[in-house]
């Protein structure tokens, strides 16, 4: 055997020595530029642990190494080689192209699936073993923050809050929901016609809703919308989802701190904007079982959404991955 | 002979070495690490995270294996399973301190308070496990720190900067640098530290006066947007059904946008001045015996690449990582020379200090900054 080139570093200095190494039926022979000669049983040799596209290195007796210009001359020195359980694969996957790609695709197929699934189906555990008064406690004084920064009073007369009030309460025994709900009345010029769910139970309806509105079925409709947001504890789950899908971005970022900050943004929205949307499906489901259950026609709901996405304008064929509600006409069926 | 100054024994003595620049470089390539990195991520995955420390060793000896100096490379030799020990001490505190900062309020603060009274000691630790299993050409670095002079330098000097109200800050980051450099050292070879605490004050003093200027700048940006804007919406605001609230919100809008973005690249670009600097100032006052490091890295041309860093990662929703972080660690290379005075063949091994990871990984969990 002709033997291959190699560096010879000692461990014990800084020198780079040049070498020829050689292997017979039992040995690994380095000859070193002085003409010193160093056999090492072949037993004893190790190769390095090192990722692929490093020079390999066969790690010698007292520290001493071998780095080696190639794999070809390791396989050639040491066939048989004897390294760290699993080198040889984690090599391998490391080397090759078509390896690379299938990690890639599994990874992809991984954090795509936990974020669908597995971080809504986590959250949604968590935020029902939470009890009522601890989910309640939570980000409260909503309402208060609002009532500072968009809200102004309402104008709404005594007798209709109380009728609608009074639904709500039907809604909330026919869910038989542990929550406290409450419905309060508000303008506002900025926010226009629209409802919502806050912290605590706490319902939401503008004047200018009400003004939309051209039958008071279409507002139970609304009313049980945003009960099944509160029933189904959407604000809590949201806030447990958007702060995992964070830290699993950050996580799998994380492995390289120059870019982390910024890059995740995009992303990140999107996800948050595909779980809105299903927390808007889960509540116009509810909303249609206690439409079907009280016997209103479901086309009440529907005419109110209709109007409703009609005065926001929102443009049409704006792709879905975008938007927090579904389209209105995919979201009340007959 | 005894003599009261050293006595010069040949004339080949008498003459400084000749000095030789050997420049760093780094022989990664975006395709090589994007392998290592895309099968360290399935693998980590795959394992729930467990492969996470062994993930690290290999991505570590990936860049310093591919970063070359006088025709040698570096290694890393940290034991994934003392990594992983680290980590999941750490990981045992940080659930620790979450529970107490949502059960027990003023316990988490206690901990916190806990690990700022450790943090010189982290510190050291971090700094030892590092070099400890960092070798060039198969020869160990080393550091050891007098942990008095570490909490006298880490602790007391930031409490004294907070004092004179962040006046002194320049000397207690100066100390530092000198604390993490001057105890290091290569085989037996000591590290020396030659920077000066004069070049830290101007440096800082430079950044304020740059601050300054910027938020200046971004102030006098803000009043002409205040007054150009609403002279452009006038139009609009000329029709008859104009909603003067949705005007006013519209300008409002635009305005909070460009002060964000501009905000951004001037404080981003002043960032990026800093590190540069500070870098360069650090690096260059780098003595191991003879031998001298200096750094170059412009200010321009890393702004570029961080800028293009963040764009390029965004797009490719994270895939661009392994280019990025290669494209940078060429640049920082390109960057650093050492002067080597005679060569680099004369260090010799110290006897092996045993050390685990401990202080290194929960600085990682808890986000603390051990860099030089």
């Amino acid at each position: 055997m002709i033997g291959v080139d190699a560096d010879y570093l000692d461990g014990q200095s800084s020198r780079v020595v040049k070498a020829r190494a050689r292997r017979d039926a039992l040995a690994l022979i380095v000859t070193l530029e002085d003409g010193r000669e160093i056999r090492q049983s072949l037993e004893r040799c190790s190769v390095a642990d090192r990722p692929a596209g490093l020079a390999p290195r066969v790690l010698l007796d007292d520290g001493a190494c071998l780095e080696l210009r190639d794999e070809a001359s390791l396989a050639l020195l040491l066939p048989r080689r004897r390294g760290p359980p699993g080198r040889g694969l984690l090599h391998a996957l490391e080397r090759h192209w078509v390896a690379a790609l299938a990690a890639l695709i599994l990874v992809i197929v991984v954090v795509a699936g936990f974020l669908r699934f597995g971080i809504p189906a986590l959250a949604e555990s968590v935020a029902f073993a939470l009890p009522d008064d601890v989910v309640d406690s939570m980000a409260g004084g909503g309402l208060e923050l609002l009532d500072r920064s968009l809200f102004t009073a309402s104008s709404v007369d005594s007798g209709r809050r109380e009728a609608l009030r009074a639904e709500l309460e039907k809604i909330g025994r026919w869910a038989g929901t542990t929550r406290n709900l409450r419905l309060e009345f508000r303008a506002s010029k900025r926010v226009g016609a629209n409802a919502f769910a806050l912290p605590g139970g706490v319902i939401v309806i503008t004047d200018e809703l009400l003004a939309l509105s051209e039958d008071d079925r279409e507002l139970i409709g609304i009313l049980a919308h945003e009960v099944g947001h509160v029933d189904n504890r959407h604000l809590l789950r949201a806030l447990l989802q958007d702060s995992a899908t964070a830290a699993l971005i950050v996580a799998l970022t994380g492995d390289v701190s120059v870019v982390s900050s910024g890059a995740a943004a995009i992303p990140l929205w999107l996800i948050q904007s595909s779980h809105s949307r299903r927390f808007e499906r889960e509540a116009d489901a509810f909303a249609l079982a206690y439409l079907d259950a009280s016997g209103i026609p479901r086309r009440h709901l529907r005419d109110i959404l209709g109007r409703l996405s009609a005065g926001s304008a929102a443009p049409a064929g704006v792709g879905g991955y975008f938007s927090t509600h579904p389209p209105t006409g995919e979201r009340i069926p007959d | 002979m005894p003599s009261i100054i050293p006595v010069a024994e040949t004339d080949a003595d008498a003459a400084a070495p000749a000095e030789t620049a050997a420049p760093f470089t780094f022989t990664g390539t975006a395709g090589g690490y994007f392998r290592i990195w895309i099968v360290n991520l399935a693998l980590t995955l795959l394992t729930l995270g467990l492969y996470s420390p062994w993930a690290k060793v290999r991505r570590l000896r990936y860049f310093y294996g591919h970063t070359r100096l006088a025709d040698a490379s570096f290694d890393y030799h940290a034991d994934p399973v003392v990594i992983l020990k680290g980590r999941l001490v750490a990981a045992a505190l940080l659930g620790l301190y979450l529970l107490a900062a949502t059960f027990a309020p003023g316990v988490d603060v206690l901990i916190v308070l806990l690990i700022f009274a450790l943090l010189p000691w982290l510190t050291v630790r971090a700094r030892r496990f590092q070099l400890a299993n960092t070798s060039y050409r198969n020869l160990r670095f080393g550091f050891r720190a007098d942990l008095r002079r570490a909490y006298g330098v880490i602790l007391g000097l930031l409490l004294l900067s907070a004092l004179s109200l962040g006046t002194l800050y320049p000397y207690a980051d100066f100390a530092r640098a000198r604390l993490l450099v001057d105890g290091s050292r290569y085989g037996t070879g000591p590290f020396s530290f030659a920077a000066r605490a004069e070049s830290f004050f101007m440096l800082y003093l430079k950044a304020l006066v740059l601050y300054l200027l910027g938020m200046l700048l971004l102030g006098l940006g803000l009043v002409l947007l205040s007054v150009l804007l609403p002279a452009a919406g006038l139009s609009e605001a000329m029709r008859p059904d104009a909603d003067p609230q949705v005007i006013v919100e519209g300008v409002m809008a635009a305005l909070i946008t460009g002060v964000v973005v501009a905000g951004l690249l001037v404080f981003g670009a002043l960032a990026v001045y800093f590190i540069t600097r500070r870098t360069n100032l650090t690096l260059s006052g780098v003595r191991l015996g003879a031998h001298r490091m200096q750094s170059r890295l412009r200010a321009r041309a890393l702004f570029f690449i961080y800028l293009t860093n963040i764009l390029a990662v965004t797009a490719t929703l994270g895939l661009a990582l392994p280019w990025a972080a290669v494209r940078l660690a060429r640049y920082r290379a390109s960057c650093t020379t050492l002067w080597v005075a005679g060569n680099l063949d004369d260090f010799a091994a110290a006897a092996a200090a045993d050390i685990d990871a401990l202080g290194d990984e929960i600085g990682e969990v808890f986000d603390l900054d051990f860099s030089l």
